[in-house]
């Protein structure tokens, strides 16, 4: 328990001596006349140390905020960093519930490595019909070019470069078939990360009101 | 939960509790936990917001080699209670129609 309160301390060094004082005053006694002896007892009863000043400095910066408020004039300039301090207070507050930090993370990889791939596939198409198209055009030229000088080597060129373009006219749909596909799977995936997120921060909140 | 405390609501749970008689920290935590779902990290500043305006005050009393801290209500404290009550009352009836919806003529 000592641990606990020690760690809560560490994470308070902000507060001025009393007000810590009074902090550390109050958690003691809870824990002890709930009797949670061990650091673990006091995590499922309170949450993390940090948990709980990250919502202690939370409430601080509130209540600053509106007592600067009330201050006026002098404290004009006072103000902006106040709320960007609070701001960011709560915001830690919001997000050091157990799954959101690591969550958050999660999804930030795997939706850009899920945004790279398709992107990706998507180019590699792209430069493959490319390639075809260029492909044809070439022997086309090429067959034109020698039919000249040498007739069967010119229409083996012109019917190699039709073959190719026949190919890729058939390969344009196909292309576009696969590209909606891979849209398509990007926002299944999406959407099942959204389910995923929304409902376990909704069994959060069941659990912290137990 | 789906309707959450807001911190009047919180303040006027503590000080009714308070006008029942003195408690220290960890007791009124419970109490309150008896009727509604609060987590106990919201105490404390419930707590160190109604001392600072002064709605209750603190004593120590020793306790088992320790000092236990007891909450006590203050004058300002029930004013403020009379407040809430009413305040309350009159939302609680608003909410009421509202929510019952069948006799809303205008």
């Amino acid at each position: 328990m000592n641990e606990y309160l020690e760690t809560l301390k560490g994470h308070l060094s902000q507060l001025s001596g009393a007000e810590l004082d009074e902090v550390l005053d109050f958690y003691s006694e809870y824990l002890q006349d709930g009797g949670f002896t061990t650091y673990e007892q006091a995590v499922d009863e309170l949450g993390t140390p940090k948990q709980v000043a990250r919502k202690i400095l939370a409430d601080y910066s509130i209540k600053e905020g509106d007592q600067k408020a009330q201050t006026a004039t002098g404290s004009r300039v006072d103000k902006p960093k106040n709320d960007v301090k609070t701001i960011w207070l709560i915001v830690l507050a919001i997000l050091s519930t157990p799954i959101t930090i690591p969550m958050a993370i999660v999804l930030f990889a795997f939706g850009g490595v899920a945004v790279a791939v398709s992107g990706a596939m998507v180019v590699g198409i792209v430069g493959v019909i490319f390639g075809f198209l260029f492909a044809a055009v070439m022997m086309l030229f090429a067959g034109v070019a020698v039919i000249a000088s040498s007739t069967w080597t010119g229409v083996y060129y012109l019917g190699l470069g039709l073959l190719i373009l026949g190919i890729f006219v058939i390969a344009i749909p196909v292309a576009k078939w696969f590209i909606e596909l891979i849209f398509h799977w990007m926002s299944v995936f999406f959407k099942w990360v959204y389910s995923k997120t929304v409902t376990k921060n909704k069994a959060e909140k069941r659990a912290d009101h137990k | 939960m789906a309707i959450q405390m807001t911190s009047e609501l919180l303040d006027g749970s503590v000080l009714g509790i308070l006008t029942g008689g003195d408690y220290y920290g960890y007791a009124l935590t419970q109490k309150v936990q008896e009727y509604v779902p609060v987590s106990e990290s919201t105490m404390y500043p419930v707590l160190r917001r109604l001392k600072k305006n002064n709605y209750l005050t603190t004593y120590d009393e020793p306790y088992q080699g320790r000092n236990r801290r007891y909450y006590k209500i203050t004058d300002e404290g029930k004013d403020k209670l009379q407040e809430i009550r009413s305040e309350w009352t009159e939302f609680k009836s608003q909410i009421d129609k509202l929510i019952e919806g069948s006799d809303l003529s205008e």
